[in-house]
């Protein structure tokens, strides 16, 4: 390596080491989390070691009994043991009381295990108890992708659906989806007149205009959504202003509805379309829409057939990052939406800080981000203009 | 010199005025008219009105007051897409989201020309600037001239009534700029279209106009043919506009018929042809002379000394720079032939010009060129 790219090499490496940290490290962590399963091997090592000699067909023999009392009765850490209890409990729900009802007993228990055990609680009789601790010492699994797609894996390794009072997820994601649509489509609908508008202006109005659109981004979601809490909430001041001048009677519900969600993520949301729209309409010069007046259009033909295609690429631009942010969205539809109009990220917030299930959590996220990318490389085949936003 | 135009004529600018902020007049009492057929350049400085008026001709812009008539009909208010002008943008304005071919086709689908005829219209328009081979290219994908040509192939492919360019060569390079003066006058013979035509470049204007109007600060100071304008200028700002002038400063003495007798502040005497307005007698004036009139040598009439400042070999001619004293720097342009002749900076030499070649005007009327 000669000098200069020595040096090339010196010049980027900051640029690569916060790649690395804030791209690759946590999208790897992410995807790794998705399909880490060491509970089962952590808290259970004799029983894995043993279970790995075992065919699967009928009752394992008395080597695995005994490892897995073994097992339980081992000085453990609690919290490795919690661990393994919630997640076999996720898998197979009654597990928990199953569990920690043998490993209380294990003191008293007599060999043969085989017989002692199935005499505590019939469960571990059956077959499918040690098939469930068999798949699931193996140091990867499928079940949290499975899950997030309302799929499992039956005790015969196919995949199957879920019970359908289990299947939340496919809905949820196909809510997220559709909402984050309909924001893109209000988005678009919203910002492009309010983009020419500003586009035709010059001087000061320019500038006033365009910091109308800035302040309220600079101002945190958190913040904005909050207020739309206020304003939209039953004693609010719309119910307010509706009562007193007759319009209705009693105050109607728009909080915690689906126009509410609508409404509070398209504010957000809007100077992400407005802005890249303004930028290519700014570099249009009245020119392109002469020539075509000069050549003959009318002026619904100087839009459509002009204007229009020449401000395609502000419109991709704008949607796909509307589409992009919204699909993510969280604190607004929290704040404003009822249960029914919660998105993914509502739930891996939930597995993350109330049910304390990372693989869930981790498996959501990765499915949210395969999707969106497939959302965004659709998009650019449908828009033509995304890619040509240099050319004009 | 009088409007030439025989009337009745296809366009006509009667009076017209405008005002972007009801003060300021761009466009002052416009009157002009323009004769079928013919090709007519707009030439000034910026700022001098012509685009403006080439604007309200196109209908981007609506007089303030007068009127504008096409075929003796009022236009003032007739949008431009039904006005049926053909329009070549400094830009080009060629939609980069269409290809060549679709772009020729935008005005001939506009115009609901036969659908069945668009593509060989296209394709002889097409053939018409040499560049057949690019018609599915998109513009951004040309060159410079290349774009050039589609814009203008562009503007008259649906056959307007007329066809108006705003400084369309104005982007490119000097051989190119000059070769396409050359396709755009052979094109306007061979069509016989009206063609108003925007420039600030006096060399454009005089290589492919029938006439010329030369605005400045809103008027118009004079119409006529190339040949016209150069060698008969109406006033001192026409004169310094088209091509160079010497000016010497002088004062009016006294008068032999059309010929004026002046006395520089020297002392030296000078003879020269009255301009139209006319000047007092003890007034001050400027005498405009052009380079190519001056000569190098004694003479009875008309005759300065000074130093040679410096000698510049161009190619085609020879300028040389002579410093006057109490009057300044004059410029005289010499044929190559004279080169071994010539005289080194510092030596003293003698020029002069003929009576006929000076043209006198009031002094105050003094213009940055």
């Amino acid at each position: 390596m000669d000098r200069n790219s020595r040096l090339a090499v010196l010049l980027v490496a900051p640029l690569l080491l916060l790649m690395i940290v804030g791209f690759v490290l946590p999208l790897g962590t992410t995807a790794f989390k998705a399909v880490d399963n060491p509970e089962v091997t952590a808290a259970l090592p004799r029983t894995t070691a043993a279970l790995g000699q075992w065919s699967g067909d009928g009752l394992p023999d008395e080597a695995v009994y005994a490892a897995f009392v073994e097992d339980l009765l081992s000085p453990q850490d609690n919290r490795v043991f919690g661990g393994l209890v919630r997640r076999l409990n996720f898998e197979q729900t009654g597990m928990r009381s199953i569990i920690s009802g043998a490993r209380r007993a294990a003191e008293g228990l007599q060999a043969p295990y085989s017989e002692s055990l199935p005499a505590l609680n019939a469960v571990w009789g059956e077959p499918e108890v040690w098939q469930l601790l068999q798949t699931h010492s193996n140091p990867y699994t499928a079940t949290y992708l499975l899950r997030a797609m309302d799929l499992r894996m039956a005790a015969d390794g196919s995949i199957i659906p879920v019970d359908p009072q289990q299947a939340i997820f496919r809905e949820l994601f196909l809510r997220t989806f559709i909402i984050s649509l309909w924001v893109t489509v209000f988005a678009v609908l919203l910002g492009y007149p309010t983009a020419w508008f500003l586009s035709t202006l010059r001087g000061r109005a320019e500038g006033l205009a365009l910091l109308c659109v800035l302040v309220p981004f600079w101002i945190s979601i958190l913040v904005r959504s909050t207020a739309w809490f206020i304003v939209l909430q039953r004693e609010g001041p719309i119910n307010a202003a509706l009562l007193a001048t007759g319009v209705i009677d009693t105050p109607q519900a728009i909080i915690f509805t689906r126009p509410a969600v609508y409404l509070a993520m398209v504010h957000v949301l809007l100077p992400f379309q407005i802005l890249p729209l303004l930028a290519v309409m700014k570099r249009i010069r009245p020119d392109y829409v002469r020539a075509a007046a000069s050549l003959g259009a009318r002026p619904w033909q100087q839009f459509l057939l002009v204007y229009l295609p020449m401000t395609m690429p502000g419109v991709a631009a704008g949607a796909v990052m509307v589409l992009m942010l919204s699909v993510g969205f969280y604190i607004t539809p929290v704040l404003v939406g009822g249960l029914r109009d919660q998105m993914v990220s509502y739930y891996i917030a939930y597995f993350t800080n109330t049910s304390i299930n990372l693989g869930m959590a981790a498996a959501l996220s990765l499915l949210l981000l395969i999707l969106t990318g497939l959302l965004v490389v659709a998009a650019a085949r449908v828009l033509p203009g995304l890619n040509l936003g240099a050319r004009v | 010199m009088t409007d030439a135009a025989p009337d009745p004529a296809l366009v006509r600018f009667d009076g017209v005025q405008k005002s972007y902020d009801g003060i300021l007049r761009v466009v002052k009492d416009l009157h002009l008219g323009i004769a079928e057929g013919e090709f007519l350049t707009l030439l000034g400085p910026s700022g001098s009105g012509k685009t403006t008026t080439l604007m309200m001709l196109a209908g981007f812009e609506t007089p303030t007051a007068g009127n504008i008539l096409f075929a003796r009909q009022r236009i003032n208010d007739m949008p431009t897409y039904r006005r049926n002008f053909g329009m070549v943008f400094q830009n080009y304005a060629l939609f980069p989201h269409m290809t060549v071919a679709e772009n020729l086709a935008f005005p001939l689908r506009m115009h609901r020309f036969a659908k069945s005829e668009i593509p060989g219209r296209v394709e002889r328009a097409l053939d018409m600037i040499r560049l057949g081979a690019v018609a599915d290219r998109r513009p951004a994908q040309l060159s410079g001239g290349q774009q050039q040509r589609v814009a203008l192939a562009r503007a008259l492919v649906f056959e307007p009534r007329m066809v108006l360019m705003d400084e369309p060569l104005g982007a490119l390079d000097k051989q190119l700029r000059e070769h396409m003066q050359l396709e755009i006058r052979e094109l306007h013979e061979r069509l016989g279209l009206t063609m108003l035509y925007v420039t600030h470049d006096q060399t454009e204007a005089m290589t492919m106009s029938d006439r010329i109007a030369i605005f400045d600060d809103g008027r118009i100071q004079q119409v006529g043919p190339p040949d016209r304008v150069y060698d008969h200028p109406e006033n001192a700002f026409v004169a310094r506009f088209m091509g160079e002038n010497n000016a010497l400063p002088a004062r009016v003495e006294a008068r032999d018929g059309a010929r004026l007798r002046l006395r520089c502040p020297a002392g030296s005497q000078l003879v020269a042809l009255c301009c139209p307005e006319g000047l007092p007698d003890g007034g001050d004036a400027q005498v405009l002379v052009r380079p190519e009139q001056v000569t190098l040598g004694e003479a009875t009439e008309n005759c300065l000394r000074g130093i040679v400042a410096d000698v510049i070999y161009q190619g085609d001619h020879l300028r040389v720079v002579v410093d006057v004293p109490a009057i300044g720097r004059l410029s005289a342009r010499l044929p190559k032939a004279a080169r071994p002749d010539c005289p080194s900076p510092g030596a003293e030499v003698a020029v002069h010009f003929a009576p006929e070649a000076a043209l006198a005007f009031p002094a105050e009327d003094a213009v940055e060129t």
